[in-house]
């Protein structure tokens, strides 16, 4: 009875340790790297087609961090009286990486936009470009937890491809 | 495999960053209308200085070797984006004005690399001490001879009524003087002349005169009837033609402008050119008509 009793718990005991050392199966991945670019273009393009006319808009594409810096954006640009006028389009854009980051799916890419249409309105009331070469490069990052790729970063390449 | 991610999150999260990612390169966060506007900078301070100075171009972060006309850097408080002492320091601009730069705020100006909205005011120049001129030869005092050629016109009075004057009716004299100021050269200097009337002579050509100051005004302006007596009327007792002369005598003051106002002494007298007064005599008759009717009519 003892030897029984032995055995049993030898083999629950080894049972229990091979079932511990089980590797877990990964879940399905909710992003592959064609739709995540695919997602993050599309909310880039949307962000940039919601111009400066509807704020709302624009930030349904922004991450929260992302929205109080336009919200900071629109104060400081008023506060400085600096008027703009005219829209910048997208020329092109391109996928930097994709990688995946725990539950975080992130997206980077970079993309050249035409502010050739783009003026601000100088301290004499006359109207110029703001940029001696209209055509500039930004860079994006773009972030999903869950189904939702958002903007998360938005700035000026350093090194212009445009 | 999990666990190095999980340390990964864990250190992310210590450095405060609100995204869950970061970049391997920190950016700057900029909105659409920053990038617009050209005031994404890149500065790596996690928020944009709106009013720096940048080149027009892009490449907003810009290392001093990629743009040679930037200017030297705005104060950094920063001690991450201090500039390494061991990195090469970039050119000093070529341009003094700052090249392409400009200041977006619309009430800065570029002063020494940096945007100020009240500049500081030039140095200025110590002026040169004007030479202090000659002063011209103005003699102590001036007399009516000096400036006679600048004394105002003769006055033609107007007499009433209608030129002419009745016996034994009164017959007014009008006339209007003012200061006035007359322009010129005197010791070969630019004067004004400035004439104040001060009194005012009437000669009634029949050995009559009267003094007054001030201006003369018409039977209508002074709402008086025809042929009543006023300050400058007068009666004449006979027939004949008489010259009526007003004489306005000014006192007058010479401007030399930086030399000061000198008075002229004593007065300047404008005489009147004299008008010449037929005197009639009024009789009256009954008649039965008048004499345009009759012209050969008694008293016609």
């Amino acid at each position: 009875m003892s030897r029984f009793i032995a055995a049993t718990g030898i083999l629950l005991a080894v049972t229990a340790a091979l079932v511990g050392c089980t590797e877990e199966e990964d879940p399905e991945p909710q992003w592959t790297e064609e739709s995540a670019y695919a997602a993050a273009e599309e909310t880039f393009r949307a962000y940039w087609a919601a111009g400066e006319e509807d704020p709302e808009g624009r930030f349904a594409y922004l991450t929260p961090e992302m929205r109080e810096i336009e919200r900071r954006s629109d104060d400081e640009l008023q506060g400085l009286d600096i008027e703009l006028r005219g829209t910048s389009e997208i020329e092109s854009s391109q996928f930097v990486e994709f990688r995946e980051v725990g539950e975080t799916t992130v997206v980077e890419m970079t993309a050249c936009v035409d502010g050739n249409a783009v003026e601000v309105r100088q301290g004499d009331g006359s109207w110029r470009s703001p940029r001696e070469d209209p055509t500039y490069q930004v860079e994006v990052q773009l972030e999903a937890t869950g189904n939702q790729m958002l903007i998360a970063d938005l700035t000026e390449s350093e090194a212009d491809q445009c | 495999m999990l666990v190095p991610v999980s340390l990964m999150l864990i250190l992310f999260g210590a450095w405060g960053s609100e995204s869950a990612i970061e970049p391997n390169v920190p950016i700057v966060k900029c909105s659409r209308a920053q990038l617009d506007a050209g005031l994404c900078n890149g500065n790596n301070e996690g928020q944009l200085d709106l009013g720096d100075t940048r080149p027009g171009g892009p490449g907003a972060p810009g290392t001093p070797a990629d743009h040679p006309h930037q200017p030297p850097p705005l104060s950094n408080t920063d001690p991450q984006n201090r500039p390494d002492p061991d990195a090469p320091q970039p050119a000093e601009p070529d341009d003094p004005d700052g090249g392409g730069w400009q200041c977006m705020g619309p009430d800065e100006v570029l002063v020494g690399g940096q945007c100020v909205t009240d500049p500081p005011a030039p140095e200025p120049e110590e002026p040169e001490a004007p030479a202090a001129p000659e002063r011209p030869a103005i003699p102590p005092e001036i007399d009516q001879r000096d400036v006679a050629t600048f004394a105002p016109e003769a006055i033609a009075p107007t007499i009433e009524p209608f030129g002419v004057a009745i016996m034994n009716a009164p017959m007014n004299v009008a006339f209007d003087i003012a200061p006035h100021t007359v322009g010129g050269s005197l010791f070969d200097l630019p004067v004004s002349v400035t004439f104040t009337p001060d009194l005012v002579t009437i000669d009634y050509g029949d050995g009559t005169q009267t003094q007054m100051t001030g201006s003369a005004a018409t039977w209508s302006g002074l709402g008086q009837q025809q042929l009543t007596p006023t300050a400058t009327s007068h009666t004449y007792g006979e027939r004949g033609t008489v010259t009526v002369t007003v004489d306005v005598a000014y006192v007058a003051t010479v401007d030399f402008g930086q030399w000061g106002v000198y008075p002229v002494s004593g007065h300047i007298v404008s005489r009147g050119a004299g008008t010449e007064v037929r005197v009639y005599e009024k009789q009256s008759y009954l008649v039965e008509r008048t004499c345009l009717e009759d012209p050969r009519g008694p008293g016609c």
